[in-house]
């Protein structure tokens, strides 16, 4: 029995050691490059946009192995900030082996309801609707001749977190390899140009029109190959 | 060592002592519903209603620094704007409803009279940054307390130290706003049996629950719910209400039902302000009522009262008027910690 329990300690010890961090980078990108927010691309149109602003949270962080959950991070709530580099990287300590990364896009309901958090979620950061509670799962602001507006501004705050404004997106990303740095992709050049910036480019409130965004947001996200 | 584990021991339990003199226990009346606000997640503390309390008072809150909390929602109107219909702003700004009147908020489940705020927390966040009211971010806030004289004293009495976030300021003032219990009214003292009501107030009582008490609902002499009461549509206003949230047409035109507590105060009434006079609301339950599919079925036939009937239900509202409440200097403006002229 002794031995027994002797072998399980020097079992655990070495999963211990055996444990790694992981390094998960995310990069705001247009054309597999990083974004310039000071730079105009050209569309295929001839048309150009500028991304000034892309700010977005990742939530519920958790990894499994052969379909069995091995890890969920607590106090899963991280804001990524295009404009401040240290904020698109985050570090899970003291990970076992996985072959996939969960995490959701957004905040998810519970905290949305819960009055005024700290950290990352602090209203402060102004990811927070101040006239209707929620918080904005995602913010992509920039110009672009199509749009028809006060200096041809964009602006996409999309969240929502009731009912069928629920613009909450969950995905999987698989890695068979479980490298100790993941580098994901957030295409903005694909998702905007899904969009006809022309007849949309204001959307500051829950609605369909903001869930089907997001799910096609959620849609372009991409492991990077090293 | 013994003496350093003596000495540890008695300044572990001085500490200890010390936060258990600033810590508050928020009272429920008696008889009264359980509070929706999770205190749990925010317990109250003599030095954060004290710091909440100064936040409501002082117009920093606003982007001019001319208007705070108390302009709209002064303590003599219950904590609301009297003679106002519609809010008002800085700059003259005005808004497109009526200031609410501020009291038992830890049993609100919703903030507005649309519901648009899920909690108390995030309430003040509205005002702060509507252009019509304060105008004012929530960083510039910051930025502006960070660099004030007092504040970083008192969010270190607050919070153990001087660093200053939105949600340590939000939360302190719900803990102002929180202490805002109104249940000294005459109607309170009855129910207490240490008063009596007079022949009037008791029949008024007897109407008042005939006709108001399915929505208005005792002890809080609201249910929180969202209804259309029948008010014709302003068409300078065209406020669909709570549908504007939910987007739901079976929301349309339905408001939050107010609290018919401190009425003598609160005038205007409705979310727009229209009626100056409990009279006039009267009168509008009687005839005034506009059908609509949404219109709440207990209004369907009208509430209709002879003069005599009425002079009772008034005669028994008058007894949810509380003057303690809006003379208690707890809650008042808060002359210690601002200079002269200072606030408000």
């Amino acid at each position: 029995m002794l031995f027994r329990l002797l072998f399980i300690g020097l079992f655990c010890c070495t999963q211990t050691v055996a444990a790694q961090y992981l390094d998960l980078k995310f990069v705001a990108t247009w054309g597999g490059k990083p974004v310039d927010a000071q730079k105009y691309y050209k569309l295929p149109s001839g048309d150009s946009l500028r991304i000034t602003n892309f700010r977005c949270y990742i939530s519920g962080i958790s990894l499994s192995a052969n379909g069995k959950t091995v890890y969920i991070e607590p106090n899963s709530y991280h804001l990524l900030d295009m404009a401040e580099p240290p904020s698109m990287q985050l570090r899970l300590p003291n990970i076992p082996k996985y072959d996939a990364i969960y995490f959701s896009i957004g905040v998810d309901s519970i905290m949305s309801i819960s009055g005024a958090h700290g950290g990352d979620l602090d209203p402060e950061k102004g990811m927070y609707w101040a006239w209707q509670s929620g918080y904005i799962n995602f913010k992509v602001e920039g110009n672009s001749n199509l749009c028809n507006t006060r200096r041809n501004e964009f602006q996409f705050h999309i969240g929502g977190y009731a009912g069928k404004d629920n613009a909450l997106v969950k995905l999987t990303l698989r890695n068979a390899d479980a490298p100790n740095t993941m580098t994901i992709q957030i295409p903005l050049s694909k998702w905007l140009q899904q969009i006809d910036l022309r007849q949309q480019h204001t959307i500051m409130s829950p609605s369909a029109e903001a869930v089907q965004l997001a799910k096609q947001f959620a849609a372009t996200l991409n492991i990077q190959e090293p | 060592m013994k003496k350093l584990l003596v000495i540890t021991c008695m300044l572990t339990t001085a500490v200890l002592l010390s936060f258990k003199t600033i810590k508050m226990q928020f009272a429920i009346p008696q008889g009264w519903p359980k509070p929706v606000y999770d205190f749990g997640k925010n317990p109250l503390s003599y030095n954060k209603v004290e710091l909440g309390r100064m936040l409501f008072y002082d117009p920093v809150l606003s982007r001019d620094s001319s208007t705070s909390c108390a302009s709209c929602h002064s303590q003599y109107n219950a904590f609301t704007h009297v003679d106002h219909d519609l809010s008002h702003g800085i700059n003259d700004r005005i808004g497109k409803r009526n200031s609410p009147a501020l009291m038992n908020l830890a049993w609100s489940s919703s903030f507005m009279w649309d519901g648009a705020v899920n909690h108390l927390d995030v309430q003040s966040l509205a005002p702060i940054t509507n252009p019509l009211e304060m105008d004012e971010s929530l960083p510039n806030v910051i930025r502006k307390l960070q660099s004030n004289k007092r504040y970083p004293a008192m969010f270190y009495k607050a919070y153990g130290d001087s660093i200053i976030t939105g949600q340590r300021l939000l939360q302190a003032l719900s803990q102002f706003m929180l202490t805002l219990v109104s249940n000294n009214a005459k109607y309170d003292s009855v129910m207490r049996k240490q008063a009596v009501f007079t022949e009037n107030e008791d029949k008024g009582y007897t109407l008042y629950k005939q006709h108001c008490a399915s929505c208005h609902a005792e002890p809080l002499f609201a249910n929180y719910s969202f209804e259309n009461n029948g008010l014709y549509v302003d068409k300078t206003l065209n406020d669909s209400g709570r549908m504007a949230i939910t987007k739901q047409p079976t929301d349309s035109l339905k408001f939050k039902v107010p609290t018919l507590r401190n009425l003598k105060y609160t005038y205007p009434y409705m979310h727009d302000g229209r009626f100056k006079h409990l009279g006039q609301v009267l009168n509008h339950y009687a005839m005034g009522i506009q059908h609509a599919p949404t219109l709440a079925p207990q209004l369907r036939k009208g509430v209709f009262m002879n003069s005599e009937e009425k002079f009772y239900l008034i005669s028994f509202l008058a007894t949810l008027n509380d003057k303690s409440f809006v003379s208690n200097p707890a809650f008042g403006y808060p002359q210690k910690y601002f200079a002269t002229g200072e606030g408000l």
